[in-house]
């Protein structure tokens, strides 16, 4: 396969192995999410029929002037036009005037009309050479009036004796009544014909050819009629019509003249594409192409008019096995009507079952199993084919089925059927930093680029820093999240991963400790910049953050920034890296990041990690699961909303298990396994908190943006610029950060209890008050007691910066009408076609428009 | 050298690249569509799989916001063949798409 740059790719299909400029543009933006909607194709259809249409007339009127012109150019040399004309034509006798008039009667003879033909006929010419000979003046602009005159007198003629041959002796009104008598007449015929119904194909096609003369017939009525009424005043075509029911023909609204006047257009639109094909020459082959093509393409929806019906009913018909004529009981539709009901009742119950159950990671993982399991079986195959092929035994076995008997005969036609072999999935493309210069490739993201934008800054140690997202999402609001909220991510129905990929790259390439934070959880990233293998193996992952962090604030730190980067950026970047999108429901540690000294700022080594316990409900979170080139899979837990803060097991801060099913690599540590809540506690309720011994110590501070000076809108970067996330959706409300507890009086429950409740989701008669500012909400004990799953407190207790600061919390109950909301809103937002909500056949549809 | 495991991810990456060059199509949308309307009728197929009367147990679990194990067990000893489910509709989605657009 050929890459972007035009490198070969060695391997199979699983993935390509890309080269660092492809990283790079990548990396800065450049994912290739063309938009492409049909709209636009629409459009340019469009424009281009309107283009073809004035291109028709704009021929026309060339080809007349250029006729005209001519004429006049020819008159002129002949001396037939002008005053000196005339005096010439007096004055030539003889030899010279015969020679003048084989000039002029070359002249007329080339004179040509609006069709390219002679405009004068033989005898004409012969009348006018007479006239020379005579000495009479040849006046031809008098010769072409009287020519006019006389084809607008044949025209006139022509059009009264269409019209006597219509009325046929009648009076025009009664002509008039007895034509649209037949023509309801004859309607009513259409009519008739339509609802009969035919199993038998000639009996339709014969059908068909009926209805295509009648419809026909009622073309040529409707013309004729119309040819007598243009002659009406109207009031009398008032009359006539009104005497029969009908409304004027002149009047908007006449329906048995539609069809007339579409069969009319469309005769009208291919005459002129004709007449646009006839004048194209050799080099306009595109042109004549597209014509030929808008042609048959109006060829085929006329033909299809009066037979759209008619396939309708077929497949209805074919459905039903068979028509009225048939002799289909009506007890028979009843219960096939009884079943599609059933089946459709069916299949609306599994899509709203799959819309609630596609965020939940038990499904996940069910999921999960089945897709891998479905491939397990061509692996299973290949390995034995393999070892089949390296055997000292090798007589007799020529075939799969030889080898493995009926199970490799099934898993042979299975790999045929899914398209995909043993090979094709041990194929490379995962993630190999062997194949990069991690300081080079890294050290093109920290240079003067990134030290021009505001806010930056450099430590000595060469670290660069840009905590302008982190002071903007935090401003004014005592929360300590990493960065604004990525919720919108997971509403994304394009570009998903690819955004997702984007974001969290800028956030880590931006600040230390959130980079800390995130290759933490990564250790091949890790050992691949050169981080000591104490640390990389320290299956505490909180520690390893901190001491990854350490070492960006220390000595060489900016090196190991680059190569973190570097690395960080080549994994989001690989096509194998999958990103699970899932809502979190239960208690896990997060990171967050906190000023040390307030009067400082936001200085890079003023600003560290800490971890804190949260309980969460249906928080937005994504798992990004690495791919290595030597086999190995490693998992990252990140929060959303809080700008990707990583997530860790209660407890043990060891990584949370993953959605999908792979294996851990750190089998060998104690892990630890995810706190199992007594059966008794609802998964929601709050526990004690379970802080770090040294975040007791830490004095609680506030969060207040001390960078007043600073720009709060996050400046854009100079270079490629990042693919903007789209607007969030305008009618949702957005998830407030800030921890809203809300007192809900619930039976079951002691004084203590504090409970939150997202305000968005209470149903009328709820007991609610008003935002978490007030005293009574800033409540640091533990909640017990009963819990509906409604709300979300944090349980950070030391760590919060003041009394009346609260940590951000998740937002509570995320109702079902919400959360179509939410994804119908972000669908608006963030304009694409979104597969997944086509039928079928508007899949293939979508796909054949695509392929053609 | 540790096995190479695949993900889901790598399966369904796999399974639509090889679909698609097969067709002779080179698309990244196209592509992160397939793969998305994959995962989905995957995901419905599976569903689908499920007796009535589960459908009817699972959509009163997940009213009263089952946790995710119960959801995971749920289909774990429901009895139904998921690998199979997904199978069919990955064959059937190559199937569809290796032939669309030979009409046109």
């Amino acid at each position: 396969m050929v890459g972007r740059g035009g490198e070969q790719y060695s391997g199979g299909f699983a993935g390509k192995i890309l080269s660092q400029a492809e990283i790079e543009a990548l990396l800065n933006g450049d994912w290739g999410l063309e938009e492409e909607g049909n709209a636009e194709k629409s459009a340019v259809e469009k424009e281009m029929g309107r283009t073809t249409i004035d291109a028709v007339n704009r021929r026309e009127q060339n080809r007349q002037a250029y006729f005209r012109r001519r004429n006049e150019k020819a008159l002129r040399e002949a001396g037939l036009r002008g005053e000196a004309g005339a005096a010439e034509q007096s004055e030539q006798t003889g030899g010279e005037g015969q020679k003048d008039w084989e000039k002029i009667e070359r002249a007329i003879q080339g004179m040509k009309d609006k069709y390219g033909g002679s405009a004068y006929s033989e005898a004409t010419v012969q009348a006018l050479k007479e006239k020379w000979e005579n000495g009479e003046e040849i006046d031809l602009e008098a010769l072409e009036a009287e020519q006019r005159e006389l084809a607008q007198r044949a025209a006139e003629e022509k059009k009264q004796a269409e019209r006597e041959q219509i009325l046929d002796g009648r009076a025009p009104e009664q002509a008039v009544r007895e034509m649209t008598q037949d023509m309801r007449k004859l309607r009513e015929e259409i009519e008739q014909m339509k609802l009969e119904r035919y199993l038998d194909p000639e009996m339709r096609e014969y059908q068909r050819r009926q209805l295509d003369q009648a419809m026909a017939e009622m073309g040529a009525m409707s013309i004729r009629r119309e040819t007598i009424l243009a002659e009406m005043s109207e009031e009398e075509q008032r009359s006539a019509l009104f005497e029969m029911g009908e409304s004027s023909p002149i009047g908007p609204d006449v329906d048995e003249m539609g069809e007339a006047d579409a069969n009319t257009a469309e005769k009208m639109r291919m005459a002129a594409i004709d007449m646009v094909l006839a004048e194209l020459g050799e080099d306009e082959e595109q042109l004549r192409v597209l014509l030929e093509e808008k042609k048959a393409a109006i060829e085929e929806g006329a033909n299809n008019t009066v037979r759209d019906d008619f396939e309708a009913d077929d497949e209805e018909a074919g459905e039903q096995g068979g028509g009225g004529e048939e002799g289909e009981s009506g007890e028979e539709l009843g219960d096939q009507s009884e079943e599609e009901e059933q089946h459709e009742k069916r299949e609306g119950l599994v899509s709203r079952l799959r819309e609630k159950l596609k965020s939940r990671k038990g499904f996940k993982r069910v999921v999960a199993r089945a897709i891998v399991g479905v491939v397990t079986t061509l692996m299973l195959l290949g390995v034995m084919k393999e070892s089949v092929g390296s055997s000292s035994i090798s007589g007799g076995i020529e075939s799969t089925q030889d080898a493995f008997g009926d199970d490799g005969e099934s898993a042979g036609s299975m790999a045929e059927g899914l398209g995909m072999t043993f090979e094709d999935l041990m194929n490379g493309g995962e993630i190999d930093y062997s194949k990069y210069d991690l300081l080079e490739f890294g050290s093109g993201f920290y240079n003067d680029a990134f030290m021009e934008r505001d806010g930056s800054q450099i430590l000595p140690n060469g670290v660069m820093a840009n905590y302008t997202e982190y002071d903007t999402a935090n401003a004014d609001k005592n929360t300590n999240y990493f960065g604004n909220s990525k919720d919108f991510l997971m509403d994304l129905v394009e570009g998903r991963d690819a955004a997702t990929a984007q974001e969290l790259f800028n956030i880590v390439r931006d600040q230390p400790q959130t980079m800390a934070s995130f290759v933490a959880n990564y250790p091949q990233m890790m050992e691949a910049c050169g981080i000591d293998a104490k640390i990389v193996e320290n299956a505490n992952v909180e520690q390893r953050a901190k001491d990854v962090e350490a070492m960006l604030l220390g000595e060489n730190g900016g090196d190991l920034q680059k190569k973190l980067l570097a690395a960080a950026g080549i994994a989001l970047a690989n096509e194998n890296t999958s990103y699970e999108f899932y809502l979190e429901n239960g208690k896990e540690q997060t990171f967050y990041m906190v000023k040390l000294d307030e009067t400082r700022g936001s200085a890079a080594d003023n600003i560290r990690l800490k971890m804190q316990t949260k309980q969460r409900h249906n928080a937005k979170q994504v798992q990004i699961v690495l791919a290595f080139a030597d086999g190995s899979l490693e998992s990252g837990d990140f929060n959303l909303e809080c700008g990707f803060q990583a997530n860790l097991e209660v407890g043990t801060s060891a990584k949370r298990q993953p959605v999908i099913m792979i294996e851990e690599e750190e089998s060998e540590a104690p892990t630890g396994k995810k706190e199992k809540l007594s059966e008794d506690e609802p998964s929601r309720e709050d526990e004690e908190e379970e802080d770090d011994e040294e975040e007791e110590d830490d004095e609680e501070e506030d969060d207040d943006d001390d960078d007043d000076d600073e720009d709060e809108e996050d400046p854009v970067p100079p270079g490629p610029v990042p693919p903007k996330p789209p607007v969030p959706p305008e009618e949702v409300k957005p998830k407030d950060p800030e921890n809203e507890k809300k007192v809900v009086d619930e039976g079951g429950q002691d004084g203590e209890v504090d409970q939150t409740e997202n305000v968005d989701n209470k149903t009328p008669g709820e007991i609610e008050t008003p935002s978490n500012q007030t005293d009574e909400n800033q409540n640091d004990e533990a909640p017990t007691g009963n819990t509906t799953g409604t709300y979300d407190k944090t349980e950070e207790e030391t760590s919060t910066p003041s009394d009346s600061a609260q940590e951000s919390v998740e937002a509570g109950t995320v109702g079902d009408d919400e959360q179509k909301a939410d994804q119908d809103a972000a669908n608006e937002a963030y304009e694409g076609t979104n597969l997944a909500d086509m039928t079928d056949d508007e899949f293939s549809s979508y796909v054949d428009s695509l392929l053609r | 050298m540790p096995e190479n495991k695949p993900t889901k991810a790598k399966v369904i990456n796999v399974f639509v690249e090889k679909m698609m060059t097969d067709k002779g199509v080179d698309d990244a949308v196209l592509k992160e569509q397939l793969e998305a309307k994959l995962e989905e009728q995957i995901e419905q197929a599976m569903i689908r799989m499920l007796p009535d009367e589960k459908l009817v147990e699972l959509e009163v679990m997940l009213d009263r916001d089952a946790s995710d194990e119960e959801i995971e067990k749920f289909f774990d000893e429901s009895g139904v063949d998921f690998q199979a489910a997904a199978e069919q509709t990955m064959t059937a989605f190559r199937t569809a798409f290796l032939n669309s657009g030979e009409a046109a």
